[in-house]
């Protein structure tokens, strides 16, 4: 079964992980059977975002199964509207990524509704980091923006039934189960509140091994065909991805 | 090769609805080609702990497949050292804790009452490093502290992750009495990272059935790219070994 992965990452991180390189990260897509990731790029979302996606920007071009989030800060909103405006003529870049809880802001903020006005008319969807706590922001900013597709990333992380319950109240929130609590039931409960077309695959590698979520999925006592929205189709008609 | 899980618990779970009954644990465990597993009943973790002990050493006389792991509340303090002298003459090697459930720190009296009894017998201890959050940076340090103050125990530390494996690699260095379970170690390359770091034989397999996926935890070690030699050993020469139970 071929799997889209929408929430991964490049660069380094902080921790004691050997290979940072593209090639590892490719390998590891095949080792998988990831046919697309979409990647923000982790110096964006630690560092200076422009930087970081204009790295991205350079890997994304050689790279036919490689995609792009542009990841925004609300701290910076003109700088972010501006990245909005360099980025959208790209095809590469397929969305838009937030980092609440790296950045150290709540999704109820002015500056995150502004830059959610400006998403709205690129009909793109935006992954938003959603663990710890935020649930209940992020409903807030998917209610008042329903045509957004929002992928709520790790679903809720320790307190992924909030998250569900929270999507549940929604039509435009996608579920996306990766992170460090691998609750048993957990991506069975998300499909059965939401429906298995708002299920979606990610992992979060380069951080996590991907094998760490298809585990909890495989896992999940879904039929075959769910598994197979779950791990591609869903994504595929997401972001709009050619056959 | 043979499989053995070193982290399961059966029983009733009353904080979330869960089938975590023992005959469920055990096809959980059949479905994945487990086939030992170190157990512990829920019912010591939030009741009574003496209960608990006899429900789990009643499962594990009826299936020969099932390794006791005796737990203690420290905070009931009444009954606590009789309760592992009786564990011990019951055969159980393992001693389990639950200070997140229980609520209670590390540095605690109470609880070193019941580890220098422990202590007197070399048992084996096992504990979470998945305390007090996400970012729970220093509680590994607390464990090391612990090794080094009780040096005749081996203590088996849960919920290793990417989060806090600097801290793994270096306590690990330091003290030889510590060893790591994977359910958790979900880098992308976390099991050949430790298995370089430190060695195969600080690693030991366990699930942590009922609560996580298996499926989660067990393909990361049977895909790593380290020796088959190296796989038998966290699947289940070392914890074997920690017991003092022949293969």
């Amino acid at each position: 079964m071929k799997r889209i992965d929408v929430h991964t990452h490049l660069g380094n991180w902080m921790f004691p992980i050997r290979d940072f390189e593209v090639a590892g990260f490719r390998r590891t897509m095949q080792q998988h059977r990831i046919e697309k990731s979409v990647i923000s790029y982790g110096p964006a979302i630690l560092y200076d975002f422009r930087e970081g996606n204009r790295q991205l920007a350079a890997i994304l071009q050689d790279a036919p199964e490689l995609w792009g989030y542009v990841v925004l800060n609300p701290h910076y909103l003109e700088e972010s509207l501006a990245e909005i405006e360099k980025y959208l003529p790209d095809p590469k870049f397929v969305g838009f990524k937030l980092h609440p809880e790296q950045n150290q802001y709540r999704l109820n903020g002015l500056n995150v509704y502004k830059l959610f006005e400006r998403i709205t008319l690129t009909k793109k969807p935006v992954l938003v980091h959603t663990f710890p706590e935020q649930t209940n922001d992020l409903l807030g900013v998917a209610k008042f923006f329903p045509s957004v597709p929002i992928i709520m990333g790790h679903m809720g992380g320790n307190r992924w039934w909030e998250g569900i319950a929270v999507a549940a109240q929604t039509e435009n929130v996608y579920l996306e189960p990766c992170s460090s609590f691998p609750e048993a039931d957990k991506v069975r409960a998300a499909v059965e509140a939401v429906g298995p077309g708002r299920v979606l695959f990610g992992s979060d590698s380069n951080l996590l091994n991907p094998g760490f979520t298809i585990g909890m999925i495989e896992e999940a006592n879904l039929a075959d065909g769910i598994k197979e929205q779950i791990f591609y189709q869903n994504a595929k008609l997401l972001f709009n991805f050619p056959a | 090769m043979e499989i053995i899980d070193a982290n399961v618990c059966f029983g009733f779970w009353p904080q979330r609805r869960l089938q975590s009954d023992l005959e469920q644990v055990k096809k959980l465990a059949a479905e994945h080609r487990i086939s030992r597993m170190l157990v512990c009943s829920i019912r010591g973790i939030f009741a009574d702990f003496t209960e608990g002990n006899r429900e789990t050493l009643s499962a594990c006389w009826q299936d020969p497949n099932l390794i006791p792991v005796a737990t203690v509340n420290p905070l009931r303090y009444f009954g606590v050292a009789d309760e592992i002298e009786t564990m011990f003459a019951s055969g159980v090697k393992a001693f389990r804790f639950f200070p997140q459930e229980q609520h209670w720190p590390y540095e605690f009296a109470p609880f070193h009452r019941v580890l220098q009894q422990l202590n007197a017998h070399g048992a084996l201890v096992i504990l979470p490093a998945r305390v007090g959050g996400h970012q729970n940076y220093g509680v590994l340090t607390a464990l090391a502290r612990l090794a080094e103050r009780y040096d005749k125990l081996k203590f088996l530390i849960t919920g290793i992750f990417y989060g806090n494996l600097a801290e793994v690699l270096v306590v690990g260095e330091d003290y030889p009495n510590l060893y790591f379970e994977t359910h958790l170690l979900n880098s992308p390359d976390g099991i050949e990272v430790c298995t370089a770091e430190l060695g195969a034989d600080r690693l030991v397999y366990g699930s942590q059935t009922p609560f996580h996926y298996i499926a989660s935890s067990l393909p990361l070690v049977l895909a790593a790219q380290i020796s088959d030699e190296a796989k038998a050993q966290i699947l289940s020469k070392n914890i074997l070994r920690l017991l003092g139970v022949a293969s």
